[in-house]
């Protein structure tokens, strides 16, 4: 102890009234700070544990590009996880009590956006560039989780009965205090525009970093959520701004096909990165059924960077965007031009569609191979191609989920049928039940 | 030396000045600690005329003949008389030998001030030196579970260490350590620092008159350890004190471990059912015990092949891990204790100095040494002041020793029952640590660091060693300038360094495996080390110190039949803590060179690809403590037979985000006693001492962890992405958090017989623990799924009885001492989010959920209702709606309730205590110790089949289990199938089948002791004993049939073995 510290502390004894004041007020831990710094705000949304992990893994879990043998499902550890699997309408998730479930880290997520959004009137430097961008990150982040959550736990959105149709309860205080209710499909998707429009001005183009929400990212996920409201119109204007700002493809060939996982974690197509982890999506659970990976040509280099094969005939994925074995959520320009090309073939521009998508597939084609495009004979023709291409591109995403429950309602794969220890379970509806302890502790109305 | 001559000289003239009669000297001390015995009756045989000595214990006897009988006597002390000649000149010294049959009176230490037991109105337990030292132990508060009434340790609800409880739970969710007083400040290192052989005396404070005084910290209770201090005018005396101890090794077969055949039987179901074809494909190539391996190549293998396979299998049959334990790795424990303590006085100044060794070596070779030095003395310049100053100093070293069962695992913490550590030969064997052994034989092509795991050989290449030293100086001043009124001020600083150094050398699996993980083989062949080649060092420090002052007035007088003792002040404490930590890698010990790593990019790894980034081991902490109090303490006597009490304090502390204003949080207490057997009326000559006494007040407990404000943690390091700092929300905005506030009620009479042949207590006290923290679980749409308020209140009451009773009283001594402790709580107020069945039980033994049922014991033990297994299946049954049933999901789920579970009650015993028998017979005393807990439950393991597949871990009641149709008449344990709902396995575990009733009795120690017979002059000692004693003597009774030590049923937790020890006290001339 210094002679300094020593006279601080004889200082105090002298109890004046000053001196005991501050002694009282001394820090009780130095690492635990009241958030009260736009440098604190940025530290909570650049934890990845919590902002950009976790995000939710039901609908990918639910979806069919990938199948259980009976082995791996009979090996599961987690009766739920078995449930879910299998489609079961009660559940599915665990209770918070044992482990931290979708619906937790989702709104986990939401509650620290929330609370930045909340503190920040509160901070000096509001009206800085620093200050913006923090809003828009945190409002995007609001955005994009409740996104996530719409559709596993709302019904599609459909214009006819989107106002009565069931919604998120939508929170944007973070005093806990306030009960939770569901507001309606159209509220949840309307919050999701409007957060996501008022970001979009407050954010950078260029982030430091994109685990950090950018100004074309905010475009990408209106383009998202437009094209998951059938407002295909939108949908091609957003994708059209966030292509104007950042329209970067990588070229596979530049990639090493043999590699563990061959794409890099923050590649050049990355546009916000967001991660999900599932115990039934490990990388030795998921099989992918031959016929599915002969539909790839094998001039196109994600036969070989997106699969490798399993001893017993089937395909294993090693394409995460994420360069390991989590699985990429978050948005990236690919997604965006397959959206663009999927606008463009629902208005008739069939050309327009063909040459997006063609732009995108020569960057996945082997350069020692002759690439010879992809022709479409009218827009419905050319709609096909473009949502078989959206398939194979975004695997293991959550993204084939949301296209089950969105193509449903034009009579596509409108029947899903799993096999399981001989039995078959087939997929009724697209929406999961909401956690029975959510809905014992919350009072909330279940799906 | 100088005021002997001058008495020398003094006497010398007054037997001058006498002619006819000659002045005898002497003084009166007593005899084991040589203090001096102030107003012992000296009187000559024959002679009605007495005199007493007087404060130093002297006396001057005027005696006519030359041959005299002296008969010198004290209250509490054995009467003695004592032959001499009028003609001596020299002083006499008279040692007098305590009476343990007489009533003696107590002195009670609160750290605050001293106070004579019988104008004491709380509730206390007062532990003598004699009775602490009955039992050995490194520490000193483990001692006090056999000794202190109403002192448990909970080992049901807090694992393995145990956690002493003073008068059972306070608190629900707050801190439940007790306040550790050594002598007169808190003790902020660590207390096992504290060298028991410095100890005098113990003070146990039980109620809130006692322990108020302690403010914010006491509701727990508290602890006042008193440590051996000299006395003036008292000539030097030295004590020397050792022991050795040693352990048998412990009981492995304690262990319920699943048998190796049938848990390779288990592995082939399994395997056959393709259970782990996903983990032999898995990419990562996760590690699979030898048996899968060998099947694995088996159903590949021709059928010569397939044969030599079977063989190996049905070797491994044979094999227990635990004979491999016993045989390898546990062996006796060996502990040595050596204490010198040296204390002097003259009239001016008095000193003690003492020093203790502590060698110890415990059954898994791990070692403890200690070191204390310990010089405290008091300097008297002026009549009216005296001066403090102290030191003590701590030394100890840790170092780890092998690893136990449990310790000795594969990935995840998972072991096999059938693995051999070392061949027929001795040599160490390698066992599956994370990797697939065959996927690691052939990675690397030999480019790669060997990749085994040899547990025998590991642990010496993995050394974790850590250094505590505690300094702790104290430096005081005490002015009386008016007889009664004295001025006190006490300056305390402690300063604690704790430094863990855990070194990986490079032929450690930890440095292996890490650097094989991050190497990269080039395309050329070449490789590339992006951890470097050599050990990894982990260092960490820890720096307390802590700062204590204490300015404080005590008055104290006496007139008429007024007797008044006042205190009061103010004093302030701050402790601040700060650590850190940092990993070296390429680490070289031998020449002090590391490394540096890459931490910012990512590498993949050469098992999986998987790109990470390289482990750092970095961190930082910054914490303090400051509080600021006043308080204040008084009591009145009058005609020594009543007496009101009353303290206050008042505390703020700076925890953190709470207003200054609303910091201060004032705790009271105020008592009367009345000693009965004092009146006139008063005439049971049965009972001739009888007090009653009763007190109320209030006392606190904090939690520093809790902050009213929202706060966030920032992480040590930075985000890897964006090269800034991280962060995570750490509380929740809280404003109304207040400090828990415990009130308790105690009721007590005190008893003496005759002579003091039966004497004791019997306590009756009411606690309630209001804004208390509770854990809220809150619906987690809001982001948080549970919150901690003040949301819970709770009472407790239960009496205190302790009585000991003299049986025989001739050549043979009989004495005992039973202290009986009956103690419940129930929750009276929580918040409960869902009272859905499963939020009230647990699923395993390591942890008892904390129930917060209203009308119910704050730890209570519920169960799922058992309905036996199904007659068809052997799966468990239980209830939904009334009606037998196997839905798991809906008995686990919103099909059962709280109340329709089985209830069954505490977690904790509701009576406990200890009952001591002591004989003696001439030199030679035997005491022995009985432990008693009863009134709980707890819930005991059996097989979990996710565990078994999932973990390896089984448990022997497989062997028990259901196996076919009638099954179910003689056995609660559930059939092997295969798929497997886990959801069953948790019913089970949580079910009432599992719940056992703790009650039992334990045999804690047994003293034997000899007094060497010391006649004068012939040997170089003044007093000497040599004792034995036997611990961890093990369970005389028990209610549950399962063989299970209530205390140690933790996981996988073994019961502490015997240990027998040989010792010697003794006091030089």
């Amino acid at each position: 102890m210094k002679l300094k510290n020593i006279l601080l502390f004889l200082a105090v004894i002298l109890l004046t009234n000053t001196g005991c004041e501050k002694y009282l007020e001394e820090k009780s831990d130095k690492s635990l700070v009241i958030p009260a710094s736009l440098m604190d705000l940025q530290a909570l949304l650049d934890n990845e544990n919590y902002i950009q992990s976790s995000f939710v893994a039901a609908g990918e879990v639910s979806a069919d590009d990938y199948y259980l043998t009976d082995a791996s499902y009979n090996a599961l550890t987690y009766e739920e996880d078995k449930r879910m699997y299998t489609w079961q309408k009660s559940n599915i998730f665990t209770p918070i009590t044992t482990t931290a479930n979708d619906w937790s880290n989702c709104f986990r997520a939401v509650y620290v956006a929330n609370s930045v959004i909340d503190l920040l009137p509160s901070i000096t430097g509001l009206d800085t560039e620093e200050g913006h961008n923090i809003k828009g990150q945190a409002l995007l982040w609001r955005a994009f989780r409740h996104l996530d959550a719409a559709q596993v736990w709302c019904k599609p959105y459909r214009p006819e009965t989107a106002a009565s149709d069931p919604g998120l309860p939508l929170r944007y205080d973070p005093d806990f205090n306030q009960p939770s209710s569901r507001s309606s499909v159209m509220d949840t998707y309307n919050s999701i525009l409007r957060d996501l429009r008022v970001s979009v001005p407050l954010l950078p183009v260029i982030p430091l970093s994109p685990i950090r929400p950018s100004r074309p990212a905010a475009y990408a996920l209106l383009s998202r959520t437009s094209i998951l409201m059938g407002d295909y119109e939108k949908a091609l204007a957003y994708a059209d701004s966030c292509l104007q700002l950042n329209n970067s493809l990588i070229d596979y060939n530049t990639l090493t096909a043999s590699a563990s996982y061959p794409v890099k974690d923050l590649n050049d197509e990355v546009l916000l990165k967001a991660t999900t982890s599932s115990r039934v999506l490990t990388s030795a659970n998921v099989r992918i059924a031959a016929d599915f990976y002969n539909s790839y040509d094998p001039g196109d280099l994600r036969r070989t960077i997106f699969f490798s094969a399993n001893t017993d005939g089937s395909y294993r994925f090693k394409g995460n965007y994420t360069g390991g074995t989590g699985r990429f959520t978050g948005i990236s320009t690919n997604e965006i031009y397959l959206i663009r090309a999927e606008c463009l073939a629902r208005s008739g521009r069939t050309q327009e569609a063909m040459t997006t998508l063609n732009f995108l597939l020569e960057k996945r084609w082997n350069n020692k191979k002759v690439y010879v495009p992809v022709l479409a004979a009218n827009s419905q023709d050319a709609l096909m191609l473009i949502l078989k291409e959206r398939r194979k591109e975004l695997l293991f995403r959550g993204i084939r989920w949301m296209d089950i429950r969105r193509l449903a309602g034009e009579g596509q794969n409108a029947v899903l049928t799993r096999s399981v220890n001989g039995e078959i379970y087939t997929l009724s509806d697209f929406v999961m039940p909401i956690p029975e302890d959510v809905i014992q502790l919350a009072g909330i109305q279940q799906n | 030396m100088k005021h002997h001559y001058l008495f020398l000289v003094i006497v010398l003239i007054a037997s001058l000045s006498v002619r006819s009669q000659s002045l005898i000297r002497g003084r009166v001390l007593s005899f084991d600690e040589k203090l001096p015995l102030p107003g012992a009756v000296i009187r000559v045989t024959g002679n009605s005329k007495a005199l007493s000595t007087d404060a130093n214990g002297m006396f001057a006897l005027q005696v006519s003949n030359k041959q005299v009988k002296i008969e010198i006597s004290f209250v509490g002390y054995k009467k003695q008389v004592v032959e001499t000649v009028s003609a001596i000149k020299d002083t006499l010294y008279i040692f007098l030998h305590p009476d343990v049959s007489e009533l003696q009176e107590v002195v009670i230490s609160d750290g605050y001030g001293k106070t004579s037991g019988e104008r004491f109105t709380g509730s206390f337990v007062q532990i003598d030196n004699e009775m602490f030292n009955r039992q050995v132990s490194t520490d000193v508060l483990s001692r006090l579970e056999a000794i202190a009434g109403g002192v448990s340790v909970d080992r049901g609800t807090n694992g393995t260490s145990g956690r002493i409880m003073i008068r059972g739970l306070s608190t629900i969710q707050g801190p439940k350590e007790v306040l550790v007083i050594l002598d007169n400040f808190p003790y902020d290192g660590d207390i096992n620092n504290i060298n028991p052989n410095d100890v005098e005396s113990i003070s146990v404070l039980k109620d809130a008159a006692a322990s108020s005084i302690w403010g914010a910290r006491a509701a727990n209770g508290v602890i006042v350890i008193n440590t051996k201090k000299g006395t003036f005018n008292q000539p030097l005396a030295i004590s020397v004190t050792g022991n050795i101890t040693t352990g048998k090794k412990p009981s492995l077969n304690y262990i319920p471990q699943m048998s190796s055949a049938d848990f390779i039987e288990v592995e082939k179901v399994l395997f056959n059912n393709g259970y782990y074809e996903d983990k032999i494909n898995a990419v990562n190539h996760p590690v699979l015990s030898p048996v899968v391996e060998l099947l694995i190549r088996r159903s590949s293998a021709n059928t010569a092949d397939q044969q030599a396979i079977d063989n190996q299998i049905e070797l491994f049959k044979n094999t227990d891990i635990r004979n491999e334990f016993d045989q390898h790795i546990y062996q006796p424990s060996f502990r040595q204790q050596y204490a010198i303590n040296l204390t002097a006085g003259s009239q001016a100044a008095h000193w003690t100095a003492s020093s203790g060794i502590d060698r110890n070596t415990d059954n898994l070779d791990a070692n403890l040494s200690r070191a204390n030095l310990r010089f405290q003395s008091v300097l008297r310049p002026f009549k009216v002041l005296d001066l403090t100053a102290g030191l003590l100093y701590t030394e100890s070293r840790t170092k780890n020793g092998k690893p136990g069962y449990g310790e000795i695992n594969s990935a995840g913490g998972a072991f096999l029952p059938y693995l051999r550590l070392a061949d027929d030969r001795q040599a160490p064997l390698s066992i599956p640590k994370d990797w697939r052994k065959p996927f690691l034989d052939t990675i690397g092509g030999g480019r790669l660091l060997d990749w085994n795991y040899y547990p025998l050989e590991d642990y010496k290449h993995s050394g974790i060693s850590g250094l505590t030293k505690d300094v702790l100086i104290n430096l005081g001043a005490s002015f009386e300038p008016i007889k009664g009124l004295k001025a006190d001020l006490k300056y305390v600083h402690e300063m604690q360094n704790y430094s863990a150094r855990t070194l990986y050398d490079s032929q450690s699996y930890f440095a292996r495996n890490l650097v094989n993980t991050y190497t990269a083989i080039n395309g050329d062949g070449s490789v590339t080390y992006n951890i470097p080649l050599g050990g990894i060092f982990d260092q960490s420090d820890t720096k307390m110190s802590s700062d204590n002052i204490r300015g404080q007035l005590n008055y104290s007088a006496i007139w008429h039949d007024h007797r008044i003792e006042a205190l009061g002040g103010a004093e302030v404490r701050r402790a601040h803590s700060v650590s850190s930590g940092h990993r070296l890698y390429g680490y070289n010990d031998d020449v002090l060179t590391y490394r540096d790593v890459d931490y910012n990019s990512q590498y993949p790894s050469i098992i999986s690809g998987a790109m990470s980034y390289i482990p750092d081991n970095d961190g930082l902490s910054d914490r303090r403590t400051n509080f600021v109090s006043y308080f204040a303490n008084a009591a009145y006597t009058y005609k020594k037979r009543y007496t009101i009490s009353s303290s206050a304090r008042k505390d703020a502390s700076n925890l953190f985000g709470l207003n200054t204003n609303d910091q201060w949080n004032p705790f009271w207490s105020a008592g009367i006693s009345w000693l009965l057997s004092e009146e006139k009326f008063y005439t049971n000559k049965a009972i001739p001492y009888l007090k009653i006494r009763a007190t109320y007040g209030f006392s606190g407990n904090i939690n520093p962890a809790m902050v009213a404000a929202s706060t966030i943690y920032y992480y040590p390091s930075v985000s890897k992405y964006t090269g800034t700092p991280y962060a995570r929300f750490d509380n929740y905005y809280n404003p109304d958090l207040k400090w828990e506030t415990s009130k308790m009620l105690n009721a007590g009479i005190d008893f003496s017989s005759r002579a003091g042949k039966i004497k004791g207590s019997i306590e009756y006290y009411r606690k309630r623990g209001v804004n208390l923290f509770g854990n809220e679980q809150i619906d987690y749409t809001t982001g948080i799924t549970s919150v901690v308020k003040n949301a819970a209140a709770m009472s407790g009451q239960g009496m205190d009885i302790a009585v000991s009773s003299l049986n025989i009283d001739r050549g043979i001594k009989w004495r005992s001492e039973i202290n009986i402790s009956y103690y419940k709580d129930k929750v009276t107020d929580y918040y409960l989010g869902s009272r859905q069945g499963s939020n009230f039980v647990s699923y395993s033994n390591s942890s008892t959920t904390i129930t917060g049922l209203k009308g119910k014991p704050v730890y209570s033990i519920f169960g799922y209702r058992w309905a036996r297994l199904d007659h068809a299946t052997g799966n468990p049954l239980g209830y939904v709606d009334g009606s037998t049933s196997s839905d798991y999901a809906a008995i686990l789920g919103s099909g059962t309730s709280v109340e329709d579970l089985k209830y069954f009650g505490s977690a904790i015993p509701t009576t406990f205590g200890s009952f001591t028998n002591s004989l003696s017979y001439g030199n030679l005393s035997l005491d022995v110790s009985l432990l008693f807990k009863l009134g709980y439950y707890f819930r005991r393991e059996s097989i979990n089949y996710t565990n078994l597949f999932t973990n390896w871990k089984g448990h022997s009641d497989f062997s028990k289990r259901w196996q076919r149709p009638g099954d179910e008449s003689f056995t609660n344990v559930p059939a092997f199938v295969y798929p497997l709902n886990s959801n069953r396995e948790l019913f089970y575990a949580a079910s009432e089948a599992l719940i056992e009733k703790g009650d039992h009795v334990r045999l804690q120690y047994v003293n034997l002791m000899w007094t060497v017979p010391v006649k004068k002059g012939n040997l170089p000692f003044r007093s000497a004993q040599i004792y034995f004693n036997a611990s961890n003597l093990g369970v005389l009774w028990r209610a549950n049939g399962e063989g299970i030590d209530p205390d140690y049923n933790y996981g996988y937790s073994l019961v502490p073995p015997a240990s027998f020890t040989l010792g010697l006290r003794m006091n030089i001339k």
